[in-house]
């Protein structure tokens, strides 16, 4: 299957404030909540002017799995390694590889305003987590909605660097995107820059009768 | 009097009341009380409550960061005062979170407590490479120089940059901390100091220049 982009406007994307006090690992009960709301919309359109949302996915066939190696050859070119994703694409035909950035401009902001005040630094930085979550979810419904048309379904989402799953493959994970064109590179550690970048698959599993 | 009103202060601390922080420094400073018993009494065991809540596991970060800002409220006020009464001060601390890692909130802190013990103290930032620390510690005339790491991938790089520090013959000494750095570890790389907290980061520092 190509390689799918999509784009998005900063304002389309719905922020899930359940899902920022998850981040924040502030409990829904808190005595504060109502102040904690308050504070995290106050952070809010600024992290959102400086949205630059953009994401990649590509399905790709799995070609074979080596059990000794515990590797699983994708599409010829790529090889994922780790008993974990080896576990993980067990029964798997399909893994639909993804990519996602906020983009670069969102980075300096995060980091001016953490200078500013470290405690709108770090509301900032878990509202802008929760709109990576908000794309994830669209790339999802894609995938599924492929899938689904095909009687298969999806495995958890897993990304290198998870337990079982070496960081470096994050390498053999760009070789099946297009990344140049999300201007998202690795640095010598296989991070991710701009940091607001989420990377990883799906399996694609045929359905249980 | 005092007394009730350091308590006071400790607790607008732990509870990251920032107005209330400052009248009391305020009130406090009136009362005749000195910065430094202010700083001692009333912010430090604020904050060492906050830390403890925090590792285990009562409070998280946020709570944290509302009660840093407090407490670099009343600092604010705090600081000058200290400065005036510190002179000359009591050594030089150049520090930084190491190469590969972002995470400033626990060194941001120590940071705050350092200053207000009467340290000079230069930040370095995050992602902080050997040659950065080196070039500081030179330029600055450090007496220590302080790492931060909260990754176990880019923990490894203190040892790095403690051993350039040696090889360069630099004479300062080192203080390492952060979530997953041990006593053990700290030793094992050959650092100087490790502390747990910030205000026993304090305490190190000071013991390592011998004041
Ligand atoms: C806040 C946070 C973040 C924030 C950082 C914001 C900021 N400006 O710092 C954000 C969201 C940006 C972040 C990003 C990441 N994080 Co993070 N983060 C945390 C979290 C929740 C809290 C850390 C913190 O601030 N603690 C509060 C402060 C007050 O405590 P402290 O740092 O320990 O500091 C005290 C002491 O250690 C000591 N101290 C600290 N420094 C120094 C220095 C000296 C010299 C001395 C003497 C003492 C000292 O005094 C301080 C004050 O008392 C921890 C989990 C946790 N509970 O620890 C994860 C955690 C550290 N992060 C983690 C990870 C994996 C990441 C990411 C890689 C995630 C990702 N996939 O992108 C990135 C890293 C990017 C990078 N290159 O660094 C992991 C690390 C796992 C590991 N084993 O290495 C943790 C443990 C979470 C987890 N359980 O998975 N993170």
């Amino acid at each position: 299957m190509p390689l799918v982009e999509l784009r998005f406007s900063a304002n389309e994307l719905e922020l899930d404030l359940a899902q920022v006090f998850k981040l924040l690992k502030l409990p829904r009960q808190h005595p504060q909540a109502e102040e904690w709301r308050q504070r995290i919309a106050a952070v809010e359109p600024r992290v959102r002017e400086r949205l630059e949302p953009k994401a990649q996915y590509r399905i790709v066939p799995i070609e074979a799995r080596l059990p000794e190696r515990q590797t699983v050859v994708l599409a010829g070119e790529a090889r994922f390694t780790g008993r974990g994703v080896y576990r993980r694409l067990a029964g798997c035909r399909h893994a639909a590889a993804f990519l996602l950035t906020l983009g670069h401009r969102l980075d300096s902001s995060l980091r001016q305003c953490n200078q500013d005040d470290p405690l709108d630094g770090y509301l900032s930085d878990c509202v802008a987590a929760a709109f990576t979550h908000s794309v994830l979810r669209r790339i999802e419904r894609e995938v599924r909605q492929w899938a689904e048309a095909r009687r298969l379904q999806l495995t958890p989402r897993y990304s290198p660097g998870y337990h079982g799953w070496p960081l470096q493959d994050q390498r053999p994970l760009f070789s099946l995107l297009q990344t140049e064109t999300m201007n998202v590179k690795l640095n010598d550690q296989f991070f991710m820059i701009p940091q607001k970048s989420v990377s990883g698959i799906w399996g694609l599993k045929p359905e249980k009768a | 009097m005092h007394k009730e009103l350091l308590q006071q202060l400790a607790q607008a601390v732990i509870d990251g009341n920032k107005d209330q922080a400052e009248t009391l420094t305020n009130q406090l400073l009136d009362a005749g009380l000195e910065a430094k018993a202010i700083l001692d009494n009333g912010l430090m065991p604020g904050m060492d409550v906050v830390g403890q809540r925090f590792r285990d596991n009562l409070i998280f970060v946020p709570e944290v960061l509302i009660a840093a800002r407090a407490m670099k409220a009343s600092l604010a006020i705090l600081e000058p005062l200290l400065a005036a009464s510190n002179a000359p001060q009591v050594g030089t601390v150049v520090i930084g979170t190491v190469k590969g890692d972002i995470h400033d909130i626990g060194k941001n802190i120590v940071i705050m407590m350092l200053r207000g013990a009467g340290f000079r103290v230069v930040d370095l930032g995050i992602d902080t490479p050997a040659e950065k620390f080196l070039q500081a510690a030179r330029e600055e005339n450090a007496d220590i120089v302080g790492m931060s790491a909260l990754l176990t991938t880019t923990m490894g790089y203190m040892k790095t940059v403690i051993e350039r520090l040696k090889a360069e013959g630099l004479r300062v000494k080192t203080m390492v901390g952060g979530a997953p750095i041990s006593p053990a570890f700290a030793e094992q790389i050959g650092a100087d100091g490790y502390a747990k907290n910030a205000a026993e980061a304090v305490d190190k520092a000071k013991a390592l220049l011998g004041v």
